[in-house]
């Protein structure tokens, strides 16, 4: 045997030798890999909404407005207990992934649980963006009080619990879209005010209340 | 064949690939057109053949981006433009039993028209078949109705069956940072709703208050929300839903038709008035 054909016969041996030692690892990787036992659906919702970390040492009330079940068409504040992160980019992904999650009595849910986040920003001069995926609008029960809702649960329950926030803007997948599911107006910014402190949604104005001096709710569209 | 046959045919020959050559380039040029996004105002031509009555058929306004602000003269109520919300491909709310939405309103407007034309108004329907059109389509409808209100109808799925409210547009704060260029004397097309808001807030607090006695659970005051069909309508405009849905029939849904055509009515001839007036 030449010499050039030792020296490849060596060289493949090596290679042999090292497949072989590599080989149960490979065989745990594959066998780590069947194992995992992840829905589609839970795999996107984890890719979805990544847990957010909780900072705060203890668990605090943190008003949550979702429908009032005994006044149709109104807000009302729930106490959930909860960790809510110092940070307020964290703290609106928190909350928001709380009122999708819902209340304890699905008659007061405003959103649907089928929507997820995508993603939470916060803009200079107290500007918040939330952007969610198209399950907010097409798993959103239809009509003009259902859109209403949805929009002021969102709007009040960032603004009682996330100081400075003044206004917010709603995409749905990434996009500014005309409505929300065919009604409510997406294409501005609401502006942000903390709930009243009885936690009953803003009245309308009383004739003969002059025009133009008081909201209908708190999340008013401005441009 | 002479000399001068053949450049003739030469000629001949070259004028024709040229002459073929421009009819090619008027073709493409006639199939590119006709691939072009359809002007706006072209559907709604199409769509005025909808109209209720002959007489009511609307004229289109000239300038579809912006439009004249409201004048504070002195005016007289003469029309009244309902729109039964969706239509056609779009089916608005679902119901049990295969309610449709946009059926449901089809038939409530067309009760509330009836009532209202008694009292000697006009009435424009923006649609009175399965028709679809859109925010745009219906606001040029409207907008197009000197001395009117707008009030579009919808069947929302969430409110106890037979209630009603009432939305008017709440503009709230405006900053002041269009897209457009502001033309002196006009609005944009998409803000038209701004310079009636009180008046369109007047005219829900009226239709509320006569929801809350004839129809159960209604509530006594309007609600001030964003919604978007009312923003383009360049008149005093309110939205109506209807709940809901989910009622255990059709004839359920179409039998409130009496009591919102009474209720249409006398809110709206009580609005005459304030309407007269200018001031909300």
């Amino acid at each position: 045997m030449s010499k050039r054909a030792r020296i490849a016969v060596i060289v493949l041996a090596a290679l042999v030798a090292a497949g072989i030692v590599d080989l149960p690892r490979l065989y745990r990787q594959v066998v780590g890999l069947r194992r995992i036992p992840v829905s589609e659906e839970a795999e996107q919702h984890a890719v979805l909404q990544p847990p957010v970390p909780a900072t705060s040492a203890a668990t605090e009330p943190v008003p949550m407005y979702w429908a009032s079940a005994s006044a149709p068409g109104t807000l009302k504040a729930t106490d959930v207990e909860m960790k809510l992160s110092a940070d307020p980019v964290e703290r609106g992904k928190q909350l928001l992934a709380a009122l999708i999650a819902g209340p304890t009595d699905p008659n007061e849910r405003t959103l649907p649980p089928a929507a997820s986040l995508l993603e939470f920003y916060l803009l200079p001069e107290g500007v918040a963006v939330a952007d969610f995926s198209s399950e907010l609008a097409t798993e959103l029960p239809s009509g003009i009080q259902s859109e209403q809702l949805a929009v002021e649960s969102i709007a009040d329950t960032l603004a009682a619990n996330i100081p400075d926030l003044r206004r917010l803007k709603i995409l749905i997948d990434g996009q500014e879209v005309q409505t929300l599911a065919g009604h409510i107006d997406l294409t501005g910014y609401f502006i942000l005010q903390p709930p009243s402190a009885d936690a009953t949604p803003p009245a309308p104005i009383h004739p003969p209340v002059p025009a133009l001096t008081g909201p209908g709710s708190n999340g008013k569209l401005i441009r | 064949m002479s000399q001068s046959d053949s450049v003739m045919l030469k000629i001949v020959r070259k004028t024709v690939w040229f002459a073929l050559f421009i009819a090619l380039a008027a073709a493409v040029t006639a199939f590119a057109g006709a691939g072009r996004p359809i002007d706006w105002l072209k559907p709604l031509e199409e769509s005025s053949s909808t109209q209720g009555s002959a007489a009511s058929s609307p004229s289109l306004p000239k300038t579809p981006q912006q439009l004249a602000a409201p004048s504070s003269a002195p005016r007289t109520l003469q029309t009244v433009v309902l729109d039964p919300a969706h239509g056609g491909t779009d089916e608005g709310a679902h119901g049990a039993g295969g309610i449709l939405e946009k059926d449901v309103v089809l038939t409530l407007a067309q009760a509330v028209q009836a009532r209202l034309e008694q009292m000697g108004l006009r009435v424009v329907m923006t649609r009175n078949t399965d028709t679809t059109l859109s925010f745009e389509q219906r606001a040029a409808i409207a907008n197009a109705q000197p001395d009117a209100v707008f009030i579009t109808l919808h069947v929302g799925s969430s409110g106890p069956v037979g209630s009603a409210n009432t939305y008017y547009y709440n503009f709230g704060q405006i900053i002041e940072n269009q897209s457009g260029a502001a033309t002196a004397g006009l609005v944009d097309w998409n803000r038209a709703q701004i310079g009636w808001q009180g008046l369109s807030q007047r005219l829900a607090q009226l239709l509320q208050v006569e929801f809350s006695e004839r129809l159960r659970n209604s509530p006594e005051l309007p609600t001030g929300a964003a919604v978007y069909q009312l923003r383009e309508i360049d008149e005093p405009a309110v939205a109506i839903e209807i709940e809901n849905i989910n009622a255990p029939s059709v004839e359920t849904l179409n039998q409130l038709g009496t009591p919102l055509a009474q209720a249409i009515s006398r809110a709206v001839a009580a609005f005459r008035v304030v309407y007269q007036t200018g001031a909300p």
